[in-house]
């Protein structure tokens, strides 16, 4: 018996919305976005609305990764985005600007640990450490490894890629690291970074097109005349792209180039005009596969033709080839080896030595 | 920079040349390479660490590394290269593209003459360049002088200098030796334009090969690594015509043959950060030592015709060895 309400078989399935997990490490750059965003707080550290979920993450990369991890089985993420500020280790770099991170190292007793992490292919690069770096040599011996240096992003870097998310992360500069009145510096423009970065992840977000991911296009290859499956048409995008950076043309370019109305022309069905056209596309990234596939099919009948099979290495890599046959009597067995004197693999030999005329 | 090093007289000498600010560290290898540093952030973000070289200072080189059975060993003055070579292996190799120049070449010229004593009456080879190029910061290194006296004092020893730079200033200050061989990678200049990324071109290295020769300096060559595309066999030929007006085919102390190969995690390295080049269009399977490279069939054909053109231009047969191959 099924009841008003309750889900049977035939129901939709219920839509969990898609949401993005904003990370920041302290509740005092977190402010502005509670309230630019109106999010309701979930629990301790923990806010969210129809879109977003923030959670503070707290300094350092254990606790950070920990949190993180903790808190993305919990919605449907589709994404983690940390954001917050960071402290500069270059002296060029300007205090407000947000700039998007390209790879999270993490440091140790001034030691960088093994593991990075990618966020953006450009930008500046982080490092996470375990402690606040306020002396200037500490600061200086960092230089060569990082641009920026922040206390948690590397850790929710590691609980994304853990939980298979996309991850990316944006750092406003708030202080010189290394100075040592830098964390009172901050507290005090506390305020004003946590405005700049929710009005950032608000720009952000909009680019980035909420609950809008990107609908690849899987629709199978047409080509009037040509009659493709999955299998082809995966090939037939392998080699076209192989085609287009060898030829340095685009994919249109290469096709006109294969010149498929000569194809067209054939009277053959539109699955044997494909399989003819991906041969003359292998043919052209690799000119000596029609000598080899020509040559190896003669030496297979010759000695098929004398009752023997022949085997050769499909990888084309072992010269070695296998011969078998059958024979029941010694009378039988000593024809066969007299009629193997008659055959020659000389030609495959040499072919598996590079001897071949390829034009 | 080691703070063991600091006041080195290579290292002031460095220092003054690169006018920059050194940050101190106690070794190297507390910083370099112990996190992964993606091999692409060298283009933005590329660091220099001058340092002392630990442990082995000389490595037995692998089988088929020069031309005959005579012992062949590499010495290691850096780590990684200015140059961004499409093929290249130490994308794969480091866990970070920052360059480190050794200073302790003393070091490594007695760990030489210790290696000359094992191989009594023998001529023994060592190679410069395996994990970096050997003359690209050789105006910065200033370490050439040491090991040309080495060679004038051991004539059974012979150092080969391998490079893709026309930097050849410090050596052209050195008097020509015949067991101080400079050998030159050189492709195609087409072939060049399309993978050997941040390099001097084919002709502005053949241009200094024929400087040094003119010189008197003992010069050789290696193609390698040979590529496949539809124009190979001419521009080799091109090439080789080019060499042959030079007169550098027929002077060419050895020149060695080697098709493109990887190693599996090179391989993926380059796929990687090279997502469109040239080399991955080709048949690549992989081959009888694990490597990736091109079947073998069509790698032998590309040698043997490059063998054969290098011939027809002018290089003696038995000037001619194949890097890297099984010997058939």
């Amino acid at each position: 018996m099924s009841s008003e309400g309750s889900l049977t078989k035939n129901d939709p399935p219920c839509k969990v919305p898609v949401m993005y997990l904003i990370t920041m490490a302290h509740p005092g750059e977190a402010l502005a976005v509670i309230e630019k965003f109106q999010l309701e707080k979930v629990e301790k550290n923990l806010f969210k609305n129809e879109e977003l979920v923030l959670l503070i993450t707290g300094e350092g990369p254990f606790e950070a990764s920990v949190r993180t991890a903790l808190t993305i089985p919990l919605f449907n993420i589709s994404e983690v985005i940390n954001l917050g500020i960071a402290g500069s280790l270059l002296d060029d770099l300007e205090i407000g600007t947000l700039l998007p991170v390209r790879t999270f190292y993490l440091i140790q007793d001034l030691k960088p640990s093994f593991k990075t992490f990618k966020s953006f292919d450009q930008g500046v690069d982080c490092l996470t450490s375990f402690e606040r770096i306020l002396d200037p040599e500490k600061a200086t011996k960092l230089k060569g490894v990082a641009h920026l240096i922040d206390r948690e992003g590397w850790g929710v870097a590691m609980a994304a890629k853990e939980g298979k998310l996309p991850f990316r992360s944006y750092k406003m500069i708030s202080d010189k690291a290394g100075t040592s009145g830098a964390c009172e510096l901050v507290k005090e423009d506390a305020h004003f970074f946590s405005v700049k970065l929710a009005d950032e992840l608000s720009q952000i977000l909009l680019t980035s097109g909420v609950n809008s991911p990107e609908i690849k296009n899987s629709t199978i290859t047409k080509i009037a005349g040509f009659h493709f499956t999955h299998t082809t048409h995966h090939k037939f995008n392998q080699l076209l792209n192989k085609l287009s950076i060898k030829m340095e043309k685009s994919h249109d370019e290469v096709l006109k180039n294969l010149e498929l109305d000569d194809y067209l022309s054939l009277e053959i069905l539109p699955k044997d005009r494909t399989r003819q056209l991906l041969q003359r596309m292998e043919e052209k990234i690799d000119p000596t596969k029609k000598i080899i596939d020509l040559k190896v099919k003669n030496i297979t009948n010759n000695f098929q033709r004398e009752g023997f099979k022949l085997y050769v290495d499909p990888y084309l890599e072992n010269p070695n080839v296998s011969v078998s046959f059958e024979a029941s009597t010694d009378t039988e067995l000593h024809k066969k080896a007299s009629q193997l004197l008659n055959l020659s693999i000389k030609d495959f030999t040499d072919m598996m030595n590079g001897e071949m005329n390829v034009e | 920079m080691e703070e063991s090093i600091k006041t080195h007289p290579r290292v002031l000498k460095i220092l003054d040349k690169l006018q920059s600010t050194p940050i101190f560290i106690d070794r190297y290898d507390d910083i370099w390479g112990r996190s992964k540093k993606p091999y692409l952030h060298k283009r933005d973000t590329l660091n220099l660490f001058l340092a002392k070289k630990e442990g082995q200072l000389l490595k037995l080189a692998p089988d088929a590394y020069g031309l005959n059975e005579e012992p062949h060993y590499y010495f290691i003055h850096a780590y990684n290269c200015i140059y961004e070579c499409q093929y290249c292996y130490l994308q794969g190799y480091f866990n970070s593209p920052d360059i480190v120049l050794f200073i302790n070449h003393e070091e490594i010229i007695a760990q030489m003459e210790k290696t000359l004593a094992k191989h009594p009456g023998k001529r023994v080879w060592f190679h410069a360049g395996e994990f970096s190029d050997s003359l690209a910061l050789s105006h910065l290194t200033g370490e050439l002088l040491l090991y040309h006296q080495f060679c004038q004092t051991y004539p059974e020893a012979v150092i080969e200098l391998r490079t893709k730079s026309v930097n050849t200033k410090e050596l052209e200050k050195l008097s020509p030796l015949k067991n101080f061989i400079t050998s030159f990678s050189l492709s195609p200049k087409e072939m060049a334009r399309r993978v050997d990324l941040k390099t001097p071109s084919s002709s502005l290295r053949l241009k200094a090969m024929e400087k040094l020769l003119t010189m008197g300096h003992p010069i050789a060559l290696h193609f390698d690594p040979i590529i496949y595309h539809d124009r190979f066999k001419e521009e080799y030929n091109e090439l080789l015509e080019s060499m042959r007006e030079m007169s550098l085919t027929e002077n060419l102390n050895y020149l060695s043959l080697g098709v493109v190969r990887f190693t599996k995690e090179v391989f993926r390295e380059m796929e990687k950060n090279y997502p469109d080049s040239l080399i991955q269009t080709g048949p690549m399977v992989k081959s009888f030592d694990n490597k990736v490279r091109y079947h073998r069939p069509m790698r032998l054909w590309m040698m043997n015709t490059i063998r054969e053109l290098s011939i027809q231009h002018g290089v003696p047969k038995d000037k001619i060895y194949l890097c890297m191959e099984e010997n058939d």
